[in-house]
């Protein structure tokens, strides 16, 4: 059941070297992935968030029509945003891969620094996804 | 759709043979807050002055809602309010009498705004202004510029002396005079981690002119900071198509790149066959690498 | 030694228009020496003469107008007290100033009336000294500006001194000039015994054209503007633009009450001062409207300098246009000016009045009463014109005044019963010229450069 908006779910850091709208997003999708988020929640409106965190509205309705776009949250008119139900609605392989791009690339790059090899490494990942599931 | 409220082209200011302004040319849209950051000296109260038409620019255009700086027209004036670094109050009557005053002048106040804002800011009416502290005296001159509701709001320096409570109830004032996207907001300041927060648009002022201009968001995403590792020496001078800044070390290096993006990553990795890792700053740390 | 020299700098040109005057009186006064003394053109001796001491005027002006408060503004600086030996160099350097002034005055006066230096060269060191302890003391306080006309007094008594005292030929004794240096060195070292020793020096109150106190009960209870109500009080905008521009309340009743107040205070001071009258002396009008006329100029020049200034409030708030702000700055300056002449004349009536049959027809009568008027009305516009980035324009507009200012006063004082009616058509005729120059120079007013400014911010 859709509770009421939870304000300080997010942590934002505004002098961070990540600008504000991708930290949400970022911080979105992993509590969507972790389940911390169900299908049917309602988030906080713009103006809440901004107000209650003291940053620009603007950056935070970027972030919200951004992951509208990517199928995350679904427009409700008259009402606050939810998490759509059912993932990535849109969203073929190359796409899905592409978001963890960025975390596969320092991945991979500790991995070398740290002289792991290919096969070592993805019998890690294995055993993270399958413990994930549980 | 949008009328741009702030033009400029151009735009440079020359006093007594030297140049404080050159060649400064941006455009301001209604909705957002732009904040300028610049060292000291850097020529962000002569800009405020020229912009608003109290000195005459020596070369080049400044065009508010319109209309020519130098000769705005009163309806003009009404809609815009400004906050100066150095405080304007007359110092021989109340806080109270002060903002009668302004009010008398515009013709339209909003008083339940202002009761609320005093309130809030705790900003003592009743004492004058010449035994107020330097903090209240620049929360007062605020009040006094909010009361008629101007759709462009120029602040030099409005929190240089507030305390860290008063800052954050002022910025989220601010947010809240441009949450409905009609009424803008225009504020030159050094706390830096203040504009984090508020602003969507930056300038940075370096030397008389804008060595930035461009959303916050842009900014953070284009100047970030590679960590270079390659697997042989890298050259004395890395092939940077923006570079900041750099040092080379062997087969290490560490660079302040803007204009940053996908492609420059791919080509630069190609060229230096190295792995480059990088790190976004925060806007502080851009704002000293402007200016190493 | 370089916090004195310093000192003396900031003392005898604080402000680009006060450097302008002193570069161009000393090349005035130089440039007369130098004529005189090499002979050239000797047919013309009496105006490198007047050339001089026109010179010499224009140095004096700033140190003597604004010299103490300067100094006030130095010594209440906080980071005086941090500088090692600050305030003694701060004294050692005013005293050092004004010796050079009084030398100045002496060297000229020797040159133009062949008198001693000496016994000149004290009575100015004297006289400048007087002035600098007494505005000094007087710029901390309520009513401080009235300290200048005290000097209706203490010019009768040196008068009274120099004529009937035999001050003159007693100073040029050689132990009557000892007397009067340890006299006037005595002043020093008092003065600076007591300032070194004194804990804090307050800040000159300038608010409200040097003469209304800062202490806000006096103002907000005198003006009956205080509105006990929670909520904002209600002005008309007439009175919300005359607030800002003269920097305080001004209504009705408390313009009366001020009104009240300065007269009743001239008078108290202008009696005595007709009281002390050199013996043998005949009571000539010329002498009444000399100090109409020290009051009207300058004082013109101040209110409309001043609120050009402040005008940079009513820009943005009052949405008028420059040339409209230049007609409401022009009608309050006249209307200041106006006041403070026909006090000044008030003062002065009854000597006028006992010296009527002095007067020899309607025509100098006109002349006595118009002349302070265009001479104040020229120093208006003078004061209105100094606004552009070019200040040498500025500059020029008010040495010509000034000089026809002393010229004003010059006639009077060399004997002249009535000034000839040509000054009066001369400056009638400057006034319309100097208005329009001043109109053209507001179009391009630049308040950037001339916002009101904060004094002991500024030094320190």
């Amino acid at each position: 059941m859709a509770g009421a908006p939870a304000l300080r779910i997010f942590t934002l850091q505004p002098s961070s070297g990540v600008p504000i709208y991708l930290q949400l997003i970022q911080q979105v999708r992993r509590m969507v992935a972790s389940g911390q988020l169900t299908a049917g929640t309602e988030l906080p409106s713009v103006r809440e968030v901004a107000t209650e965190y003291t940053v620009n509205p603007t950056t935070i309705s970027k972030a919200y029509g951004l992951l509208e776009n990517e199928g995350l949250l679904q427009r409700n008119r008259g009402k606050p945003m939810t998490i759509s139900a059912g993932r990535h609605a849109s969203g073929s392989l190359s796409q899905r891969l592409k978001q963890v791009e960025s975390q596969v690339d320092a991945l991979v790059l500790a991995a070398r620094q740290l002289e792991l090899k290919a096969a070592e490494l993805c019998q890690f990942i294995d055993r993270k996804m399958e413990k994930s599931r549980d | 759709m949008t009328e741009s409220l702030l033009t400029t082209r151009g735009l440079g200011k020359t006093i007594g043979g030297k140049t404080i302004l050159r060649n400064i040319s941006v455009d301001v849209s209604p909705g957002s807050i732009v904040g300028i950051i610049g060292k000291n000296g850097a020529g962000k109260t002569t800009l405020m002055d020229v912009l608003l038409g109290f000195s005459a620019a020596s070369a080049g255009s400044s065009r508010l809602f319109g209309h020519d700086s130098f000769t705005l027209p009163a309806a003009v004036k009404g809609r815009i309010g400004f906050v100066p670094q150095q405080d304007e109050l007359v110092t021989l009557i109340t806080g109270r009498q002060q903002l009668a005053l302004t009010a008398a002048l515009y013709g339209r106040w909003n008083h339940p705004l202002i009761e609320r804002l005093q309130a809030s800011w705790e900003v003592p009416l009743d004492q004058p202004i010449h035994s107020l502290s330097g903090g209240e005296r620049q929360k007062l001159s605020t009040l006094s510029a909010l009361g008629h509701e101007p759709e462009l709001l120029l602040l030099d320096e409005p929190v240089a002396s507030l305390d860290p409570i008063s800052r954050r109830r002022f910025l989220q004032e601010m947010i809240e005079i441009t949450a409905d996207r009609t009424r803008t907001v225009l504020f030159s300041t050094h706390i830096i981690s203040d504009l984090e927060r508020i602003a969507d648009q930056i300038w940075i002022m370096r030397g008389g002119a804008i060595a930035w201009a461009g959303p916050l968001d842009a900014l953070k995403e284009s100047v970030v900071r590679l960590s270079i590792a390659a697997r042989r020496p890298l050259p004395a001078v890395l092939p940077l198509a923006h570079g900041v800044s750099q040092r080379v070390a062997g087969a290490r290096a560490s660079a302040v790149v803007s204009h940053w993006n996908e492609q420059e990553h791919a080509q630069l990795q190609a060229a230096l066959d190295a792995d480059i890792e990088v790190e976004g700053l925060s806007l502080e740390d851009i704002f000293v690498e402007f200016h190493a | 030694m370089r916090g004195i020299g310093r000192t003396m700098l900031l003392l005898l040109c604080w402000g680009p228009l006060q450097r302008w005057l002193l570069a161009i009186g000393l090349i005035l006064t130089l440039a007369g020496r130098a004529a005189l003394a090499t002979l050239w053109h000797p047919d013309l001796r009496p105006l490198f003469v007047l050339q001089m001491a026109f010179g010499a005027c224009l140095v004096l002006i700033s140190p003597v107008l604004v010299g103490g408060i300067v100094f006030r503004s130095l010594s209440a600086a906080r980071a005086v007290a941090l500088i090692p030996n600050g305030r003694l160099k701060l004294v050692i350097g005013a005293f050092a100033s004004h010796l050079l002034l009084a030398l100045l005055v002496g060297t000229t006066q020797s040159v133009t009336t062949g008198k001693l230096i000496a016994p000149v060269f004290m009575t100015a060191y004297a006289i400048l000294s007087l002035q600098f302890f007494g505005y000094y003391w007087s710029c901390q306080y309520r009513f401080g500006g009235f300290w200048l006309l005290s000097w209706i007094v203490w010019i009768r008594l040196i008068i009274v001194a120099f004529k009937a005292g035999q001050l003159g030929a007693w100073l040029n004794t050689a132990h009557g000039l000892f007397a009067a240096s340890l006299v006037v060195s005595g002043a020093w070292l008092a003065f600076a015994l007591l300032y070194l020793r004194s804990r804090r020096v307050g800040v000159p109150v300038l608010d409200g054209f040097m003469i209304w106190s800062r202490s806000a009960s006096g103002a907000s209870r005198s003006a009956r503007l205080a509105n006990t109500a929670a909520e904002i009080p209600h002005y008309t905008r007439r009175f919300a633009a005359r607030t800002l521009l003269l920097g305080m309340p001004w209504n009705r009743s408390s313009m009366w009450q001020r009104m009240f107040w300065s007269i009743l205070i001239l008078v108290l001071v202008g009696i005595p001062a007709q009281l002390i009258r050199p013996l043998g002396e005949s009571i000539g009008s010329s002498f009444a409207w000399v100090p109409i006329l020290v009051v009207a100029g300058p004082l013109a020049w101040a209110f409309a300098f001043t609120m050009t200034q402040r005008a940079r409030l009513l820009w943005l708030a009052s949405g008028l246009a420059r040339v409209e702000l230049f007609r409401l700055v022009e009608a309050y300056s006249w209307r200041l000016m106006v006041i403070a002449i026909c006090a000044a004349m008030l003062l002065t009536i009854p000597r006028f009045l006992l010296a009527i049959g002095d007067l020899s027809g309607v025509v100098h009568l006109a002349t006595f009463v118009a002349i302070p008027f265009a001479s104040g009305a020229a120093f208006l516009y003078a004061g209105m014109s100094y606004v552009t980035g070019r200040r040498l324009a500025g500059t020029l507009i008010i040495i010509v005044c000034a000089a026809i200012w002393l010229v004003n006063i010059g006639f009077p004082l060399s004997g002249t019963v009535a000034p000839a009616p040509i000054l009066l058509a001369l400056q009638v005729v400057l006034v319309p010229v100097l208005r329009a120059l001043a109109l053209r120079q507001w179009r391009d007013i630049d308040w950037l450069l001339n916002r009101p400014k904060r004094l002991p911010a500024r030094i320190a």
